[in-house]
């Protein structure tokens, strides 16, 4: 199993290998150990929508079309998708590329894939979502399909950019057991499946037929190790040459070993603080004295700015999070498309905090509990009780209460808090501010992760118009207005950070990772280096 | 005998059948699974299917009856997270626990009984003093502690053992173990030592007091008048009427510890069902968890009747279907 990659260690005993591997550059046999937090459940690519399965399947089983690392899509399998009209858009297919059977990548594929996904009869039905307005792929040549859909789409190529490619051939009745097993994973990746054992991870081999540049690794073994100590442990004692998820208080120590690098990346996330701002009467929101208020303060704008004033994210970021972070004005960071260049990280000022309390009424301050997850988070737990003395020190009495994840959202689905502490990650600007920032509405479905109800009529209409602007430009200079509301304007959500996701490697033997603001443990991040 | 057997195990599937129940509700009472089982940027109409291709938007006591239906069939559900039966998912894991409880109760026995023997025998030498004081130390350890100070010490800074895995494993009757190859045994030792520590302790006080107890019975004062050797009286009388007590503590720890190594599993990445049971729990995967609450009762009934039988092979006096029928 662990027959590792120390490389270094193999290539003293080849002596005179050393020297020349250096010069060309670690070419040649290499393999790679990846020690990893996560491990897919199941190696069906159409099975569940998570990143233990998009972090390690699209190694072998390649995408539709992918995300670069500034989360904009690109071709991939499919080279081009030309849109039609709003209903109707054509793709043209990468030519050239064979599955690991040896079969050819071609239209039927892509056709198969879209028969298949909702076809799979177990599981959440985790894709539908990705593919469910499209009525049929209509065949035009082996590289050319056209796509019907029921509806206007706003970003069919994104949504194709989640959906993995499997040959046709294996059917529509192909079991779980045939992919656990290996028979049916079949993909167009630069990898190809050796072996898989649930717990024990995944052993890869290079594809040599593949179409794109070949990767640096010829064996790669994705090694679970779900214990954050183990893991650094396994990196430290050169067992693995890679690991994510690199646990907050162990990075400065890896930082420092000469032969170890940390390498980071914001994630597409924020982590907020959201407030109950349309009840006037909010659960656990109570005078400075402990009564009932009159009012629930939440619901005044001066109030809910004054909140943000008063925590310094810097010092959060810098002492709570050890420096994973970055600290938030708006809904993703400003590097990535479709955010507001309006928008600044507001400036720490408790003093004027302070102020705004009083002019709106509250000079004593109110007393105010506040929620959170206790392990969804890294360092979640801590931010929660860093939040709440910032909040005392401009006068307010919080308390605190935090429960395990699986309560806590249930209770947050339920509107129980006035105030909360979560985050939402997601790969655009708009579906970001879809979530948290739409009115919570089941049937339209929109507002999922607005638990904390705050609702802004102006917003909703523009965030439903932006989600029918097939383009692309209007899209995003809507998208960029609706933060200007929601985090400028109303402050209806405190926008507190970005966190910052970290992988390390061993530089001894020439690893580097070109980290992704998905936190995702892509194999096409990892590659030797020329020391 | 037949008959007793038989007893326990209709007992032992009526006492399943109710902590299947038990495990059913307190699961549902946890939380939502989906919130924990669906990607977060899914929308409300993928939640919503999702919620009912599970069947979770159907009453409970439907859902409970489609599952008890399932249950008697022999069918505990398939894991929402492994896309697979849960009962085959758990059973292709029990191996690697097995072995790893197996070690640890061998090396506590094997350590144990003599150090034990010893120090009983002896109480006032300084070996038997320090064997005592020793023993202390090893089960007021904490298991996280002690396996993270084995992986620090013994993998890291020394380099002697591995951190993570089972190594290579070899099929015997089709069961993979790797205690049958140097590399599994050198990647089992750490986890396997971790988790005997404090075993090899209790085994150890266990025997050292049952021993000094027997030293003082009649019929051992009578055995040395007689001229009877001092090793023929620790091998032939001591340690036989030793066995009694000690198969019942290390019957049930056995147990014990296939259902609850997890700590030991966690820490060394070691794929038995202590790491499956976790996880499940982390992700709310319910049809898993179940089926791993129901598989350690079947455990511990199972356990419970072997120590049983074991009585009556190691002290004919006692009538073990007597026992069954009180």
């Amino acid at each position: 199993m662990h027959q590792t990659s120390r490389w270094a260690k193999t290539s003293v005993t080849l002596g005179l290998a050393v020297p020349f591997a250096l010069m060309s550059g670690f070419a040649g046999a290499q393999e790679l150990t990846i020690g990893s937090k996560i491990e897919p459940g199941t190696l069906d690519p159409h099975y569940r929508n998570s990143g233990e399965n998009h972090s390690h399947l699209p190694a072998m089983m390649e995408y539709l079309m992918w995300r670069d690392a500034d989360l904009n899509v690109q071709p991939h399998l499919i080279t081009e998708l030309r849109k039609i009209d709003d209903v109707t858009y054509e793709a043209s297919l990468r030519e050239g590329v064979v599955f690991h059977d040896g079969s050819t990548f071609d239209a039927a594929d892509v056709a198969y894939v879209v028969e298949r996904i909702p076809a799979i009869p177990e599981g959440l039905g985790d894709f539908i979502g990705f593919i469910d307005e499209i009525d049929r792929v209509e065949i035009v040549d082996a590289h050319r399909v056209v796509f019907h859909l029921t509806e206007p789409v706003a970003d069919l190529a994104r949504n194709l950019s989640s959906v993995m490619a499997l040959p046709s051939e294996l059917g529509l009745d192909v079991s779980p057991a045939q992919f656990d097993s290996g028979e049916a994973v079949i993909g167009t990746g630069p990898y190809r499946l050796e072996s898989f054992t649930p717990g024990q991870g995944l052993v890869l081999s290079r594809f040599d037929e593949y179409w794109g540049a070949a990767p640096d690794f010829e064996t790669v073994t994705i090694q679970p190790i779900s214990n954050d100590a183990s893991r650094v442990a396994a990196l430290m004692g050169g067992e693995v040459d890679l690991i994510d998820f690199v646990p907050l208080a162990d990075a400065a120590r890896l930082r420092e070993d000469a032969d170890i690098a940390v390498f980071e990346a914001p994630e597409s996330r924020l982590m907020f603080a959201m407030m109950d701002s349309i009840r006037d009467d909010s659960p656990y929101v109570r005078g400075a004295d402990g009564e009932p208020l009159a009012e629930n303060p939440l619901r005044n704008p001066a109030v809910r700015r004054a909140l943000s004033l008063a925590i310094d994210r810097g010092l959060l970021i810098d002492r709570v999070l050890e420096g994973a972070g970055t600290p938030a004005a708006q809904a993703l960071s400003p590097e990535v498309a479709c955010t507001s260049a309006d928008l600044a990280v507001p400036d720490y000022d408790p003093d004027a905090a302070r102020a705004l309390l009083a002019e709106a009424g509250y000079p004593e301050g109110f007393g105010i509990t506040l929620h959170g997850p206790s392990d969804r988070y890294p360092g979640g737990e801590r931010v929660v009780q860093a939040l709440a003395q910032f909040w005392s020190q401009i006068g307010l009495d919080v308390e605190v209460e935090t429960f395990t994840r699986s309560v806590f959202f249930d209770r947050a689905r339920a509107n129980e808090y006035s105030i909360y502490f979560a985050g939402y990650g997601a790969t655009t600007t708009f579906n970001v501010l879809n979530a948290i920032a739409h009115t919570n509405d089941p049937d339209l479905g929109r507002g999922a992760a607005n638990r904390g109800r705050y609702s802004n009529p102006a917003v909703d209409e523009m965030i439903v118009a932006a989600s029918r602007e097939t383009d692309a430009e209007t899209r995003c200079a809507m998208t960029a207005r609706i933060n200007d509301m929601v985090f400028g304007q109303d402050v209806g959500i405190i926008p507190l950070y970005h966190p910052l996701n970290s992988w390390a490697a061993r530089t001894d033997a020439g690893v580097t990772y070109a980290p992704n603001p998905e936190g995702l443990t892509w194999l096409r991040g990892a590659s030797l280096s020329a020391q | 005998m037949v008959r007793f057997i038989l007893f326990r195990l209709i007992q032992g599937i009526g006492l399943m059948f109710v902590i299947a129940a038990l495990v059913f509700f307190a699961v549902f009472l946890i939380g939502d699974p989906v919130e924990l089982l669906i990607n977060p940027e899914a929308t409300q109409q993928d939640r919503q299917r999702a919620i009912e291709r599970l069947g979770l938007d159907l009453p409970l006591w439907q859902q409970f009856l489609t599952y008890l239906g399932g249950l008697l069939q022999g069918d505990v559900g398939t894991s929402w997270v492994y896309n697979r039966p849960a009962l085959e998912v758990m059973l292709e894991r029990m191996p690697a626990t097995l072995e790893l409880a197996i070690g640890a109760v061998l090396l506590s026995a094997l350590v144990g009984i003599p150090l034990g023997l010893y120090a009983g025998y002896r109480p006032n030498t300084y070996l038997s003093r320090g064997i005592m004081t020793g023993s202390i130390v090893g089960f007021s350890l904490p298991t996280f502690w002690v396996g993270i100070v084995f992986i620090v010490v013994f993998a890291v800074e020394l380099d002697w053992f591995p951190v993570i895995g089972r190594g290579d494993t070899v099929e015997v009757f089709g069961v993979s173990t790797s205690l049958l190859t140097l590399d599994g045994l050198h990647h089992a030792a750490l986890p396997i030592l971790t988790l005997a520590l404090s075993r090899i302790s209790l085994v150890m006080r266990l025997v050292r007091s049952g021993t000094q107890e027997i030293l003082g019975q009649d019929y051992v004062t009578l055995a040395r008048a007689k001229g009877v050797p001092e090793r023929r009286i620790l091998w032939r009388h001591v340690l036989p009427n030793l066995m009694i007590p000690l198969v019942t503590v290390l019957g049930l720890d056995f147990a014990g510890l296939l259902a609850f190594a997890i700590v030991t599993e966690t820490i060394f990445s070691w794929p038995g069902m202590g790491k499956l049971i976790i996880d499940s729990i982390f992700s709310l995967d319910r049809p898993m968890i179940v089926a791993y609450l129901i598989c350690v009762a079947a455990l511990f009934v199972i356990a419970n009747l072997i120590v049983d039988v074991l009585y009556g092979v190691l002290d004919p006096r006692i009538s073990v279907a007597d026992r069954g029928r009180g």
